[in-house]
């Protein structure tokens, strides 16, 4: 069934990403390179693929009600796209931290046993 | 909110979609601003600008493909993705010219059908009564209860009561009177018979009428003895006075005296009636009821309909008309003009409406077929755009722009159709289009237009918009075919197949009853034959008994001398003409009988085909030699003599002893149409008497009668030229055949006949293109299977008898419940029928049988094209 596998692959791929992204915007608002630069920085730049695809995987999480956002000036002046952690977003942040610590819980069990 | 922030948030959206930016630019924008800030760290960290910024973008990806797929997740504004969705199906529309311009005509047709039949409803039915608040003008009779008949008998108010109604502090109807007026003769340069009516001097405020020049009917004019006046309607005054405004004050000769036309009516108001006199009421007539004078009324404001007839019971309770006080149980009858004007014929309008509806439905599957067909093939082209993150509701709003591109396309086409064929249908149709308010495409019937288009694109898209945004994504994908969605709209088009059919087959099976009703109706057996005369209708322009006498009788003998004529007479009424005049007669032992009196000049009876009964018929011979002659129809000559024979007895006709010489059989003067009329006109009692009019009698026009022989050329002409030759100054009105006058008789029943039978045929052919299509979709795409099992050995014949065998399945099925529609639908009709019953099997297994076998043709045409094909050439095909 390569379809159903291929599904879950780039499911799961896109709930990491979303869930860095979500815990990277759980400590203020910040426009999308800001985003960028703090999820190479805590990944140690495993994750990095190309840049842009980090901005459908944010209008997406926008979409779905996770993130707000509105056009503000950065501190050197430029005008910049900002994004907020909604309520809907912290609670889909908080579902998806315990999920993924119970699943990497279980994957350590199995590796360690 | 700030209405002023709303309408520049309004303008910045179409500054947005104008100059491109909008969202599009938002993202573009945002972008652009993450690289200009990595090329900026990376300068910070020595890397020189130039190098910096390739480096930055190289490390963001493809700025334009992340721009597009933001776009795609994102969606631009409402507007935006309008749209983006309106460009990118025109493109798609365009693409396939074959696909659209089916799907476009198709629409059109339904579309344009159904918007001129509304239009000629909302004119005929809904708002006939152009005028202000027409729904507090209403009709006026009295209900008197006949304890021998379910319904009351109504008569028309009497002078007194309308003087009374009018006499009271407040009535509660402002009364305008009317009646229609004989036919006269207008004297001028070029001589003519005109029609009107002669009205009060309140009927034309009731409309809120004002005259066009002068003035209308006045109080003073409609009193014995004023001055005669005249008012002109609009058409006439253009005809005769070329719109001139000295026409006002002229003398117009009618019946030989003189009008002084006072004023002109404006076009909107029945243009084609010529004349309108005042009315005027004599006195013997002053307080009888029912005197056929009819009376209109504008209720007051406010008013209902049961309070009006109430007050106005009240009121006339009191008043004494010709002796006799309202008998118990009398009512006043208010009635609205509106359902005076539309009564009987929503019928027809909703049958009509609803065979439009049937034939925008069949359109709608069409279209709907064709669409899904086509969608098996873009199965590859919404799978990627649903894997670049293109949500389900996003790809059904896109599918759903292309569908109402094509219904507006469609209705702006059927807009053009029913804009071009609205007079033809007006003129053509069996309702009741007045001068006053004509059919027009206007905002109503345009916003009913709209309203059906959206409907309408809704309906053929969202199926299989639905349906296809469904579909499996990956799989199309991996396989990338064409071939995909071929069992997914198969099996959906063999359910638009059945339908289409079943729609079709209720609307064939009205056209079948009505064709085999009609057929029926014109073959019915008069007694006299239509086919076997001509006639003319001239008269003298000298309004006088004398000159009239002399000119019928000179003019049938001068045709009776032309060689090619078998037989010439005249007739007051002829058959088929619908007027009759009824008189007393008593026989020489005392019986009275009230019969139907038709004057006639000898050879009347020879050119219509009759043969006498019994006795002889008269002659030229009969009219110089002192004695009065008439002959009886066989059910008078029974009523009167049932005994022995009638030829030979001597009855008493308005005071004169006139011989009775000959019987002549019954005929039907009605037409075979005749079960709605009462049985005193369907089976009149009829004497014929010879035309000898005294000096006192009114001048009545005869009907000239001509049975020609076999070869008589350019007959018409010549009895034109003959009424013209006669007299000294002579009105030809026209020369008809005696078919004419049957037709006329069975307008409606043409029409209808006509009509349904066109809207049947047209559902049929939408139907035939729509399975025809689906097929050949449907058979393209199996153009590799069929190569297949062709190289292995399959004929061509075995491959067409099982596509044909394939579709028989829902065209039965279809037939099926078409027939139950059919069943339940044509009762609808019943009072359409003559002579057949709403289940008539026959015409039932015709419509049935002949729809089957056209749409088998349909699908065998492009079966037996895709399997003629060669067997390598398919295999190669993807």
């Amino acid at each position: 069934m390569p379809k159903k596998a291929s599904k879950t692959n780039s499911d799961q791929l896109h709930g990491a990403l979303d869930m860095l992204v979500l815990k990277v915007l759980a400590d203020g608002p910040l426009h999308g390179y800001a985003i960028a630069v703090r999820l190479e920085r805590l990944t140690n730049e495993i994750l990095a693929v190309e840049e842009g695809s980090l901005y459908p995987a944010l209008y997406r999480m926008e979409s779905r009600g996770w993130l707000s956002s509105e056009w503000a000036v950065t501190d050197t002046g430029r005008r910049a796209r900002f994004y907020r952690l909604t309520r809907a977003g912290r609670t889909q942040l908080a579902a998806e931290t315990e999920s993924w610590q119970r699943l990497t819980t279980a994957v350590a069990s199995v590796l360690e046993s | 909110m700030n209405p002023f922030g709303l309408w520049a948030r309004f303008r910045a959206r179409l500054r947005g979609l104008v100059h491109r930016d909008g969202v599009a630019g938002e993202i573009r924008e945002e972008l652009e601003f993450h690289v200009r800030m990595r090329a900026e760290d990376y300068e910070r960290a020595g890397t020189p600008g130039p190098v910096a910024i390739a480096r930055a973008r190289r490390r963001f990806g493809n700025l334009a493909l992340w721009q597009d797929n933001g776009y795609d997740v994102r969606g631009g504004g409402v507007m935006e993705t309008i749209v983006q969705d309106l460009k990118y199906g025109a493109r798609l529309l365009i693409r396939q010219p074959g696909f659209s311009l089916i799907a476009v005509l198709t629409l059109a047709l339904g579309i344009g059908v159904t918007t001129a039949i509304t239009s000629v409803i909302d004119a005929a039915l809904l708002h006939p009564l152009p005028y202000a608040r027409p729904e507090e003008l209403v009709h006026l009779t009295v209900a008197v209860p006949r304890p021998d008949r379910p319904t009351p008998s109504r008569y028309g108010f009497s002078a007194l009561d309308v003087e009374t109604i009018r006499a009271q502090s407040n009535p509660p109807v402002d009364i305008g009177q009317w009646d229609t007026a004989d036919q006269m003769i207008a004297d001028g340069p070029e001589p003519e018979r005109l029609r009107g009516y002669e009205i009060d001097a309140r009927y034309l405020g009731l409309f809120g009428v004002v005259p066009h020049r002068g003035r209308g009917i006045q109080e003073a004019d409609t009193r014995e003895g004023a001055s005669r006046v005249v008012v002109i309607g609009y058409g006439y005054w253009q005809r005769r006075f070329g719109g001139r405004d000295d026409a006002i004050g002229q003398q117009l000769r009618l019946d030989n005296e003189n009008h002084e036309i006072v004023g002109v009516l404006p076009p909107a108001f029945y243009r084609n009636t010529a004349l309108w006199l005042p009315l005027k009421t004599s006195s013997v007539m002053f307080a009888r009821r029912g005197s056929g004078v009819s009376n209109y009324a504008r209720l007051r404001r406010g008013l209902t309909l049961d309070q009006a007839a109430n007050e106005l019971t009240g009121i006339l309770s009191n008043v004494e008309t010709a002796g006799e006080t309202m008998g118990p149980g009398s009512r006043v009858h208010v009635e609205t003009l509106l359902a005076r004007e539309t009564y009987g014929y929503w019928t027809t309008g909703n049958i009509l409406l609803g065979s439009a509806g049937l034939i925008l439905l069949i359109a709608c599957v069409n279209v709907a077929g064709l669409l899904l067909a086509r969608g098996a093939t873009r199965m590859h082209e919404i799978a990627i755009r649903t894997s670049i993150g293109a949500g389900r509701g996003r790809l059904v709003r896109q599918l759903l722009t292309e569908s109402l591109m094509l219904a507006a396309a469609g209705a702006a086409l059927g807009l053009v159709l029913a804009w071009w064929t609205l007079d033809t249908l007006v003129t053509n149709i069996p309702l009741p289009v007045s001068t006053n308010a004509p059919a027009t495409l206007n905002a109503r019937v345009l916003g009913f237009s709209v309203i059906l288009t959206v409907v309408t694109g809704v309906l053929f898209g969202l199926a299989p918009a639905l349906r296809l945004s469904r579909a499996r994504v990956s799989g199309a994908l991996a396989r990338g075919s064409r071939r995909t969605g071929a069992s997914l709209s198969r099996r959906g088009g063999n359910w638009l197949i059945g339908m289409e059919i079943a729609l079709a087959l209720v609307l064939i099976t009205g056209a079948s009853l009505m064709l085999k009703s009609f057929s029926r109706l014109m073959s019915v057996d008069l007694g006299f034959r239509p086919d076997s005369y001509v006639t003319l209708q001239a008269s003298p322009a000298e309004f006088q008994s004398s000159v009239f006498a002399t000119y019928y009788t000179n003019l049938v003998d001068a045709i009776r001398q032309w060689p090619d004529v078998e037989a010439a007479g005249a007739v007051n009424h002829l058959p088929l003409m619908g007027s009759s005049s009824y008189q007393q007669i008593t026989t020489d032992d005392g019986k009275k009988l009230s019969v139907t009196v038709r004057r006639t000049l000898p050879g009347y009876f020879e050119a219509i085909g009759l043969t006498p009964l019994e006795g002889r018929l008269p002659q030229v011979s009969d009219l110089t030699s002192g004695r009065r002659v008439a002959v009886l129809n066989q059910r008078a000559a029974k009523r009167l003599f049932p005994e022995g024979r009638a030829a030979g007895r001597v009855i008493t006709h308005v005071k004169e002893p006139t011989e009775v010489i000959g019987v002549v059989p019954d005929l039907k003067n009605l037409g075979g149409n005749d079960g709605s009329m009462p049985s005193s006109m369907r089976e009149p009692l009829e004497l014929f008497a010879t035309y000898q009019p005294a000096p006192t009698d009114r001048p009545e026009p005869m009907v000239v009668v001509v049975r020609p022989k076999a070869n008589a050329a350019a007959l018409p002409e010549r009895l034109r030229q003959a009424a013209l030759a006669v007299g000294p100054r002579a009105i030809v009105e026209r020369v008809r055949l005696g078919t004419d006058w049957l037709d006329a008789t069975v307008t409606t029943p043409r029409r209808r006949t006509v009509l349904l039978s066109l809207l049947g045929a047209l559902g049929l052919l939408l139907t035939l293109i729509g399975v025809s299509g689906m097929t050949a979709y449907a058979v393209a795409r199996r153009t590799q299977e069929i190569g297949v099992r062709m190289a292995f050995g399959a004929t061509a014949a075995d491959v067409v008898r099982e596509m044909v065998r394939g579709a028989a399945w829902p065209v039965a099925l279809g037939i099926a419940a078409g027939l139950g529609g059919a069943w339940a639908a044509t009762r609808l009709i019943s009072t359409f029928l003559f002579q057949t019953r709403p289940t008539d099997v026959p015409a039932f297994a015709v419509a049935a049988g002949g729809l089957a076998v056209a749409a088998l043709i349909a699908v065998w045409i492009p079966a037996r094209r895709a399997a003629h094909v060669d067997p390598v050439i398919s295999l190669r095909s993807e």
